[in-house]
């Protein structure tokens, strides 16, 4: 199958992603919970905050054991486990992808600017990333969940905001790189303008190494989201997410007796991580032409 | 052509190109130090120029600030770089880039490894100056790409024009970069060491392919070189540069048949012959002095076999000896004989 043009750097490295088989199952296993997210309300019968009654209808079914009607059992407020785990996968992965895409986005005209006009504007740049990785990241969300109402979007710009950096230094580093190459003076040579440069002959040159940074970017605010949410200061009940159904495990009964509590969303969160990581190394090896 | 001689005594016909009294500086974090100091030389049309150096001599930063391209703390603080009667130090930075670059003046790299974009083909990066400032449609920018890939001497330039850097050998990353020079028919073409990091073999076809550009376009060739070999093949008149001055200038004749200056006696004298006499080649001892260490009076004189007292003092003029332009005392005519 012909994506890329024949011959050039994409198509070369798509042929090389193709052939490693890691890579080839770290892509199937983001693409099965991208798939799960989307279709959540198909793959189950069931809301994510319905409650399900015992057998004689007096009493919530709390903390039933995994059964042919609920699969993964239900938890303390009697709502489907397996249910909330495919809701999750929603939450999970939008607050990842759009936290990376903000962070992306900052990461990079920041990195650019820097690494490309150098001096006074990198120095105060930089400078800037350098007070934002300083912050101390959960006494931030701490205090602003405890100030603001907290929500899914309040996550994913907390993410955002404290990610950014990373993709700063990488693209700045990149640039510094590129942009004493040859074909950049070769370019200036024939009269090119800078934004014409950027766009033209350093942008496309830094994407490789920015998309594997988007997706070691977006393991970690998977990681993260869970982290925040465990703690009670990412996203809040009702809504599901991977890590907040994790608090429960908080309680030694629960740890100790009711496995199906806290087994799934622990596993679904460390294979979808799993599986970003492993399409990101394999993205690192079919970009990198040493390979 | 008319023979006129200006007010330096330099012979001039028809000069594309005249850079004079040029000075660059370059600021750091240990001062301001002039890389190349007073620069001055005319390019004939249609003729080659060398300027042959050691490294550190500035015969780079020379080609690099005729093509506006120095380093950010690079800064031309003298001089004027006269191209087909303009100076371009007195042209706004736009209208260089707009009209000047890549057009009446291009320069070809040393490296074609890194002179080529990896990501662009061929032929996107031969029609960049066409697309970019002379409003060319697309589909004749790629036809007039595949003609100059033709002049360059590339087998089914059709099929190249599609290719990317990768699928090229050297020697025809580095005819692509002579086309990416060549396609706007630029009245001078700088080329920077353009076969230094090629095989033999392909050397001589590029400069081969060179002299023949220049004889069938008219094109003015200013080419950098520490190739002495490479000068003696390709250029008509030389400029020998050290510790950032001109020390010696004239045609490649008179100056291989009668150099002049004690460093370009020294450079010759280390050049391997066919048939020099067998035994240990002789060279100039010590180094190029860095640019923030430059000995006081000439330059050279540290190393110089025929140093004498003055040269630690006073920095030499240059004389007009036979057919070369001379930076040495050695050539003084008011000489005072106690000094000899």
């Amino acid at each position: 199958m012909q994506i890329f043009q024949k011959n050039s750097f994409y198509d070369l490295a798509y042929r090389r992603f193709m052939r490693n088989r890691l890579a080839i199952i770290g892509a199937a296993i983001t693409l099965a919970f991208v798939f799960i997210a989307v279709f959540a309300p198909v793959l189950t019968p069931y809301g994510p905050s319905e409650f399900f009654f015992s057998a004689d209808g007096t009493t919530y079914s709390r903390y039933a054991a995994p059964s042919g009607a609920h699969l993964l059992g239900t938890d303390a407020l009697g709502r489907d486990v397996l249910t909330r785990i495919l809701y999750g996968a929603r939450v999970t992965i939008l607050v990842a992808f759009s936290a990376v895409l903000i962070s992306t986005v900052i990461g990079t005209i920041v990195g650019l600017v820097a690494g490309y006009f150098g001096g006074i504007v990198d120095g105060v740049l930089m400078r800037i990333v350098d007070v934002v990785i300083s912050f101390p990241v959960l006494f931030l969300l701490i205090s602003i969940s405890t100030i603001l109402t907290p929500s899914v979007w309040i996550v994913v710009f907390a993410i955002g905001f404290v990610r950014w950096t990373n993709t700063a230094r990488l693209v700045r580093g990149e640039v510094l790189r590129i942009k004493e190459l040859d074909f950049v003076s070769a370019a200036r040579g024939v009269g090119s303008t800078s934004t014409k440069i950027i766009l033209r002959h350093i942008i496309p040159n830094i994407l490789a190494p920015v998309m594997v940074q988007i997706t070691i970017g977006t393991a970690q605010a998977v990681l993260m989201e869970a982290s925040l949410s465990f703690l009670g200061v990412g996203v809040q009940q009702p809504t599901p997410s991977w890590g907040n159904m994790l608090i429960d495990a908080q309680r030694s009964l629960v740890l100790r007796e009711m496995p199906w509590i806290w087994i799934p969303p622990g596993t679904v969160t460390l294979l979808l991580v799993l599986g970003i990581y492993f399409l990101g190394d394999g993205l690192r090896d079919a970009f990198d032409p040493k390979q | 052509m008319p023979l006129t001689r200006n007010s330096k005594g330099v012979t001039t016909v028809s000069e594309i190109l005249r850079v004079s009294g040029l000075t660059v500086e370059f600021s750091t974090e240990d001062g301001t130090f002039s890389a190349i100091e007073d620069v001055g030389f005319g390019l004939e049309q249609g003729k080659t120029l060398a300027i042959v150096g050691e490294s550190g001599s500035g015969k780079s930063v020379t080609s690099l600030a005729i093509m506006q391209l120095l380093a950010e703390n690079g800064r031309i603080t003298a001089g004027e770089i006269v191209l087909d009667g303009e100076n371009l130090l007195d042209l706004p930075p736009n209208d260089i880039q707009h009209r000047i670059l890549g057009q009446q003046i291009s320069m070809i790299f040393q490296e074609p490894m890194t002179a080529l974009n990896p990501i662009l083909t061929v032929g996107d990066q031969i029609t960049e100056v066409l697309l970019e400032h002379q409003g060319i449609a697309k589909k004749a920018a790629y036809e007039r790409a595949i003609e100059v890939l033709r002049e360059v001497g590339i087998p089914s330039p059709e099929k190249r024009i599609r290719q990317y850097p990768h699928e090229l050998s050297g020697g025809m990353r580095q005819r692509v970069m002579i086309a990416m020079g060549l396609v706007s028919e630029p009245k001078v073409m700088i080329a920077d060491e353009p076969t230094t990091a090629l095989d033999v073999t392909i050397e001589a076809q590029i400069l081969d392919l060179l002299d023949r550009l220049k004889r069938e376009f008219g094109t003015s060739i200013l080419f950098v070189t520490h190739d002495l070999n490479v000068v003696a093949d390709i250029a008509d008149d030389v400029i020998v540069m050290y510790a950032g001055q001109i020390v010696e200038r004239g045609s490649v004749l008179d100056v291989f048949e009668q150099p002049k200056h004690p460093y370009t006696q020294g450079l010759l004298g280390a050049m391997p012959s066919l048939t020099g006499v067998e035994g240990d080649l002789p060279t100039i001892p010590g180094v190029v002095p860095s640019i923030a260490n430059r000995p006081s009076g000439c330059r050279f004189h540290n190393r110089c076999p025929f140093a004498h007292p003055r040269c630690t003092a006073e920095a030499p003029a240059v004389y007009r000896v036979g057919g070369q332009d001379v930076r040495c005392h050695l050539f003084d005519p008011h000489r005072s004989e106690e000094s000899q």
